[in-house]
């Protein structure tokens, strides 16, 4: 209580210190005359009775300067002179600051943009309730059509008939949906219109999917089981992407009649604005389709057919249900469902018949086809992007360690005036920080800046499509690591040569200064600038590796126009 | 630098004592009268320096232990009294309980002989 209102009184005080400064003048001055006063009566002649008053009193400006002290906030008076100081002193030296804000800025940046992007291809969950519910059944990704009753590994690649004897046979799951593996293109106008059709990727899905996913139509309602049976009215759900951007956010789409491939279809409702579906892909579906409209669409292969394998499955398990023993019960079935079709198997099939079983994988991400694809590239970038970030520290810790060189003359100089060490080191801190600070800044700037680029060079945006749902706004956690390191980096060299000069008898450091010639090449400099090389060479290894590396997977992320059927890459 | 720091804050520590009772016993006074009070009964501990009195004072204050305003002093000047106010009295009493407990164990400390303890 009494400190936090000592602190206020300070605060005050420190506002009217001018003030302070006068009254504490005028009691000095009647302290003066006082004492004077009694001297004199003790018959000491004018002059001798007022030196005594002065003796005694003690040194004015020392106790002036204590006064300081406990009167305003010396701590914050003296950040406000060491920022000023150290602003004046970064503008005085223009390149050295602009060197380390450009090296802190890039290194931040690409550090940041390329970890973000890592995080949202490989670590994000799908923007749906719970993700940690949700399982898989399969690991790979297989897309997108699959014959016969045996499959490579696992199964990972269901029929529809498949699909549903797991779907009710798995009391494990508290909803198992599934939709297509691959991607279908539409024809879609709105019925009506007088506009020519235009082509937009859509997807069929089952009709529990949005309850599985547990996602709330942001207009009018998401597909229900009751749209998925044979013969029901075919309903289809619009994107909110494809509704704000193309059609104005129109009220009146919802419920509206629109032609898939020239198939009439009734837009029942609009999904949520940050829902992209069961995948990250650079083009999202902007329709959802139940999965028995597939025939009424007309595609190439029956997709009722028992052996053509076309749909991934997703499942939110049961609260507390064990994923192992759902596994287990799903191996089962499947051997099941396998053994009632013995007589349509090829002796292929039959030969394979022991080894076929199924693995769940946590769902949570979706359908991880683009993380399978890029995985490998994107850890050979980050490790890159890691050195990219070793390389600017270093650069930075060099540049402030020769900067405290420089100055060492000067640290030595304050020191024999009597400057407080501590004062100085914190002055070498106080530039670090303010550089770190604005590098930072800068650095949030280019890591923006660098996401956008690398997403537009990987995912080029089709006019009228969906853009591929990744954020380019950087990470804060990655953001506050790369930030910290540099920072860390920079604050530890530049303070460094600071606090050895302070340990320096000022007059040796001072003669040392004058004629130095030897000795500028410290140890930890000699290290620096090998372990910097070191780093370069390492950084530059690793960029044809990943070139080599990246060449046969080059990724295929186009859509193909044509007739609008299903991709069958 | 430590070692005297800490003299320095003990010393305040009495100092505030002191500049307290001085103003418990005599009411408003001024700086210079508070310095020669406690010189007079302190002897050399202000001898050298009456001037960090002022620091004592202006902490004194900020704590809201004192509280001061401008008056005339004898010679007809402007001179600033300080008096003590409720929560000053009522740390001098805290204080000076405190004080007088450490100096009686101390004291009974100092008292003990090696024969005692046997």
């Amino acid at each position: 209580m009494r400190i936090l209102r000592r602190f206020l009184k300070r605060l005050g005080s420190w506002v009217t210190r001018r003030q302070d400064e006068e009254r504490l003048s005028a009691e000095i001055e009647e302290h003066l005359a006082l004492e004077t006063a009694r001297n004199l009566l003790a018959g000491l002649p004018p002059a001798e009775a007022r030196r005594n008053a002065v003796l005694k009193f003690g040194s004015v400006e020392a106790i002036k300067e204590d006064y300081r002290e406990q009167r305003g906030l010396p701590f914050i008076e003296s950040l406000f002179q060491d920022t000023r100081y150290a602003a004046r002193r970064l503008r005085n030296s223009p390149a050295f600051s602009v060197a380390v804000l450009l090296a802190l800025a890039l290194g931040i940046g690409a550090t940041t943009s390329i970890f973000s992007l890592v995080h949202a291809v490989l670590f994000k969950s799908l923007a749906v309730a719970n993700p940690a519910e949700l399982y898989r059944v399969g690991k790979v990704a297989r897309c997108c059509y699959w014959g016969g009753y045996s499959q490579e590994n696992e199964f990972s690649i269901f029929s529809y008939d498949l699909y549903k004897h797991f779907r009710d046979h798995t009391p494990g799951f508290a909803e198992l949906a599934a939709f297509q593996a691959g991607g279908a293109l539409f024809g879609v106008r709105r019925a009506g219109a007088a506009e020519a059709a235009q082509g937009y990727p859509g997807e069929f899905v089952s009709g529990n999917y949005f309850a599985m996913f547990g996602v709330r139509a942001y207009a009018g309602r998401l597909l229900v089981p009751a749209d998925d049976q044979p013969g029901a009215p075919p309903a289809a759900v619009m994107s909110y992407r494809l509704w704000q951007q193309r059609y104005g956010s129109d009220p009146s789409v919802v419920g509206a009649l629109f032609n898939l491939d020239n198939k009439p279809f009734t837009i029942v409702g609009i999904t949520p604005p940050g829902f992209f579906g069961d995948k990250l892909r650079s083009i999202p579906p902007d329709f959802f389709l139940p999965l028995n409209t597939e025939p009424v669409v007309g595609a190439a292969a029956d997709p009722n057919d028992v052996a053509t394998h076309w749909l991934d499955m997703i499942g939110r398990i049961r609260p507390g249900a064990d994923p192992k023993a759902i596994e287990a019960d799903m191996r089962v079935e499947l051997k099941q469902w396998l053994r009632s079709h013995w007589a349509d198997m090829s002796a292929n099939d039959r030969a394979n018949f022991p080894e076929q079983t199924l693995f769940l994988a946590p769902g949570g991400a979706g359908i991880t086809a683009m993380r399978d694809e890029y995985e490998h590239w994107l850890e050979i970038l980050m490790l890159v992007s890691s050195f990219v970030l070793l390389i600017v520290c270093a650069n930075v810790a060099n540049l402030m360690l020769v900067r405290g060189m420089e100055r060492r003359q000067q640290t030595s100089l304050s020191m024999a005036l009597g400057a407080q060490a501590w004062r100085l080191v914190r002055q070498a801190l106080t530039e670090c920080l303010l550089l770190s600070i604005a590098g930072g800044a800068a650095g949030l700037a280019v890591a923006y800046a660098c996401t956008r680029l690398i997403l537009r060079f990987a995912f080029p945006h089709i006019a009228g499509m969906g853009a591929v749902p990744i954020s380019a706004s950087p990470s804060m956690p990655v953001l506050l690591f790369a930030f910290g390191v540099s920072t860390i980096a920079g604050i530890v060299f530049g303070i460094a040569p600071a606090w050895t000069a302070t340990r320096m008898d000022p007059i040796e450091a001072l003669r040392g200064a004058s004629r130095s010639t030897a000795r500028t090449d410290s140890l930890p400099r000699k290290t620096l600038v090998v372990f910097q090389a070191a780093l370069s060479r390492i950084a530059g290894c690793l960029r044809p590796a990943h070139d080599r590396s990246a060449q046969p997977r080059k990724p295929t992320l186009r859509i193909r126009p044509g007739p609008a059927h299903h991709r069958k890459d | 630098m430590g070692e005297a720091k800490n003299k320095t804050e003990v010393q305040q520590g009495t100092l505030a004592l002191m500049v307290l009772k001085t103003l418990d016993v005599l009411g408003p006074l001024h700086g210079y009268g508070i310095a020669r009070r406690i010189e007079q009964i302190s002897g050399d501990l202000l001898a050298v320096n009456q001037g960090t009195l002022y620091p004592v004072l202006l902490k004194l204050e900020q704590e809201g232990s004192i509280a001061s305003e401008w008056g005339a002093s004898e010679h007809n000047r402007k001179a600033r009294f300080y008096r003590l106010t409720r929560a000053g009295r009522r740390q001098l009493r805290a204080e000076a309980r405190d004080w007088e407990q450490t100096t009686a164990i101390i004291e009974r400390f100092f008292a003990v002989k090696a024969e005692d303890l046997n």
